[in-house]
């Protein structure tokens, strides 16, 4: 099974939303759609699932089209909607009802996962009266009610406090160990960073970069070293070349040119009875390489 | 199907628990109920006075001065309405002094201007409105005064009398006017606008609402939009259906044993049994398409704002097409009913059969196949603005930010 987008275009007015964009998901687990603020993700997702219609382009699910007739999705909306004045588990039914449960195992599915998501005590009350965070929860129920096999969840951790953050965390690691192909939008790269193994990143509707995450990251190669000492190491960094980039906590992180580089640093360091705590070599972080490319894009 | 049926039992569902649906039925139901009441009291107490007591009303006291009995019998005459007591000159002063008290208390004179005899009434103020009430006084005086005229110029005073006998009149109708298919007729002109107006905005407003609360969006990925459209506006229909059963029962039990009939139909017989099978059934088709025609534009009026307070304006339109239809058939069929060439276009045009047809058909006053006409002219219509509808809705759910322009709406439906 494979999500298969070719030439996927959209504008609006003289606006290019989505230009022309062609990924393919043909693993299970979560795959990440990147971009800032209107760089054209949640249009991608309205079109995939066939809500917004396409100018030009196909998205296809096992060769097919997509439609709510031929495939059980699932999508958590950016902006979060449920009915504020009506009770939580009287909602949650109707929407599984709507994806063609009973009313039996849709309360069944619905108390199930509120459960899992710790909101169970809260079935019998108005929306309205929740927190954010557990609204964003009840939003997230009405997404999986009727377990469906492809999910794609636009910004779900925005807005959610680190308690509530680790539990969607634990409950997408949930979902791919259960063998769904999740669509993760978000501008969050560290979020996205922890779960996806394939990204597309978009900027004003374009793609800037696509494929594996760990071969983008190999293909940049080390570029970072962080290194941990009581010591002022600032002077020997400087003559070996290295551009500091951020300091935290006893921590300097430097840009390197290369492995021999920190080979060449980490030699004068002990040459000088200097013994870092910490010497790390890394690859440049999703966040790094994804402003590299937007900031070079107009 | 199930996806209709799906929104419709929650569109009934939530739309029956909202406390607009509870405060505004039973403050009908008691109006109609208090109304029924009210009259039923009013008329029993006016017409039906208890035996056994004094029926007679407590007349006011009425004094009269012809010091120089110019207008002789008027007196006498009086006593019909008044308690009436002659007074001489001299006792003018004190009795006026009284009607300064008591509003109950006046005083006729009678002197001369222009050779003329003249009638001065005295009262307590302008707001007691004389206690002599002037204009039944001043017929019943003149009356007396010609009379006396012409039997002082030597006409018989018996054909005086005779003469002065008021003419009868009696008005016969010759066409088939049924005063209970008109009331009828006009409650229902009037509900079904009512209908219109009130369960239209419920669709708009829940369109509206799914739509800026973001809702719509969840909806969308599960049901087409056209299934939503359908199930909303079947819930409120039903929703308005069961409304008006109940208004209509209430209604028909007050009818039934609290207003007095003859207040309705003003002296002539008044019944349901003009509501037959057949127009019963009329009547449930036009409820049914006009309410559907109405409300499938108010949801597409619904689904071009992002804001609720942008509501009323996008719905403008649509209610100027409901009251002009309603004004169409309020003022062709109840006030001039007849067969001219505005009633013909009223009766086929959508916007207006919904509030003619069935009230024509009630006053035998259509044919039946101009109502066959009529009910497919509208079935076509509510088929055709339906399915406009749905494509207008689809397109622009999921346009948020200024109100849409019925045109850009339009334009957006036309892509694929």
């Amino acid at each position: 099974m494979a999500l298969k987008v070719e030439g996927l275009t959209k504008s609006f007015g003289k606006k290019v939303a989505v230009d022309n964009l062609n990924f393919e998901i043909s693993q299970r687990g979560v795959f990440g759609l990147i971009g800032t603020n209107g760089a054209g993700k949640t249009t991608t997702i309205r079109m995939i699932l066939g809500i917004m219609p396409a100018d030009s382009g196909t998205a296809l699910w096992d060769g097919k089209p997509i439609t709510r007739e031929t495939l059980s999705f699932g999508y958590m909306p950016e902006e979060r909607g449920i009915y504020t004045k009506n009770k939580v588990l009287e909602q949650l039914v109707y929407f599984g009802m709507l994806r063609g449960m009973n009313k039996t195992d849709a309360a069944k599915s619905a108390l199930r996962l509120m459960d899992r998501l710790g909101v169970s005590e809260y079935k019998n009350m108005v929306a309205e009266k929740l927190s954010k965070g557990n609204q964003q929860k009840i939003q997230l129920i009405a997404t999986l009610i009727h377990d469906p096999q492809l999910i794609f969840l636009d910004e779900p951790f925005s807005g959610l406090d680190p308690v509530n953050a680790k539990v969607l965390k634990e409950l997408i690691e949930e979902l791919t160990a259960k063998g769904k192909y999740i669509v993760m939008s978000s501008h969050q790269m560290d979020v996205v960073e922890d779960f996806c193994k394939d990204i597309v990143i978009l900027h004003s509707g374009k793609t800037l970069l696509q494929g594996s995450l760990r071969k983008i990251k190999e293909g940049y190669g080390h570029t970072n070293l962080i290194v941990n000492c009581a010591e002022d190491i600032s002077a020997i960094a400087n003559e070996e070349g290295l551009i500091l980039s951020d300091t935290r906590a006893g921590e300097y992180e430097y840009k390197i040119t290369g492995d021999e580089m920190a080979q060449r640093f980490l030699s004068r360091l002990l040459k000088e009875g200097i013994y870092p705590v910490k010497y790390e070599i890394k690859e440049p972080s999703l966040n790094e390489i994804f402003i590299e490319k937007a900031g070079g894009v107009k | 199907m199930k996806q209709i049926f799906t929104v419709f039992a929650f569109t009934l569902k939530d739309a029956i628990r909202k406390k607009a649906f509870i405060i505004s039925t039973a403050i009908i139901l008691v109006l109609i109920i208090g109304g029924s009441a009210a009259l039923a009291i009013f008329m029993g107490g006016s017409d039906e006075p208890d035996e056994g007591t004094d029926a007679t009303p407590q007349k006011n006291v009425c004094y009269y001065l012809d010091e120089h009995n110019l207008i002789p019998g008027a007196a006498q005459a009086l006593t019909v309405l008044y308690d009436v007591k002659e007074i001489a000159p001299e006792e003018k002063e004190d009795v006026i002094a009284q009607i300064k008290e008591d509003k109950n208390i006046s005083l006729l004179e009678v002197g001369v201007k222009n050779s003329q005899p003249l009638v001065t009434v005295y009262s307590k103020d302008f707001m007691s409105g004389a206690g002599a009430n002037i204009s039944t006084v001043s017929q019943i005086i003149n009356e007396v005064h010609s009379m006396n005229v012409l039997v002082d110029s030597g006409v018989d005073s018996d054909l005086v009398i005779l003469s002065r006998q008021p003419v009868q009149y009696e008005t016969v109708f010759a066409g088939e006017m049924n005063t209970s298919a008109y009331v009828i007729g006009i409650v229902f002109t009037l509900l079904m606008f009512f209908a219109i107006y009130y369960y239209g905005y419920g669709v708009a407003m829940s369109v509206a609402t799914e739509k800026t609360s973001r809702v719509m969006e969840t909806l969308i990925v599960s049901a087409k939009p056209s299934r939503i459209l359908l199930g909303k506006c079947f819930g409120m229909g039903v929703l308005g259906i069961i409304q008006f059963a109940m208004i209509v029962l209430t209604g028909a039990v007050c009818l039934k044993f609290i207003i007095p009939s003859e207040l309705l139909s003003q002296g002539s017989e008044f019944s349901l049994s003009v509501l037959n099978a057949e127009t019963a059934a009329v009547m449930f088709v036009y409820f049914v398409l006009g309410y559907s025609l109405f409300a499938v534009m108010n949801a597409v009026s619904g689904a071009l704002v992002s804001k609720i307070e942008d509501l009323n304006s996008a719905m403008m339109p649509v209610m100027l097409l409901s009251m002009v239809g309603f004004y169409l058939g309020y003022f062709v069929n109840i006030l001039s009913p007849g067969s001219g060439i505005v009633q013909k276009i009223a009766m086929y045009l959508p916007i207006s059969s919904p509030f003619i047809v069935p009230s024509s058909m009630l006053s035998n006053s259509i044919e039946p196949y101009q109502v066959v006409i009529s009910v497919l002219i509208l079935a076509l219509s509510v088929v055709a603005v339906g399915a406009l509808s749905v494509k207008i809705y689809s397109a622009s759910v999921l346009h948020y930010g200024n109100k849409l322009k019925f045109k850009d709406a339009i334009k957006m439906s036309k892509q694929k």
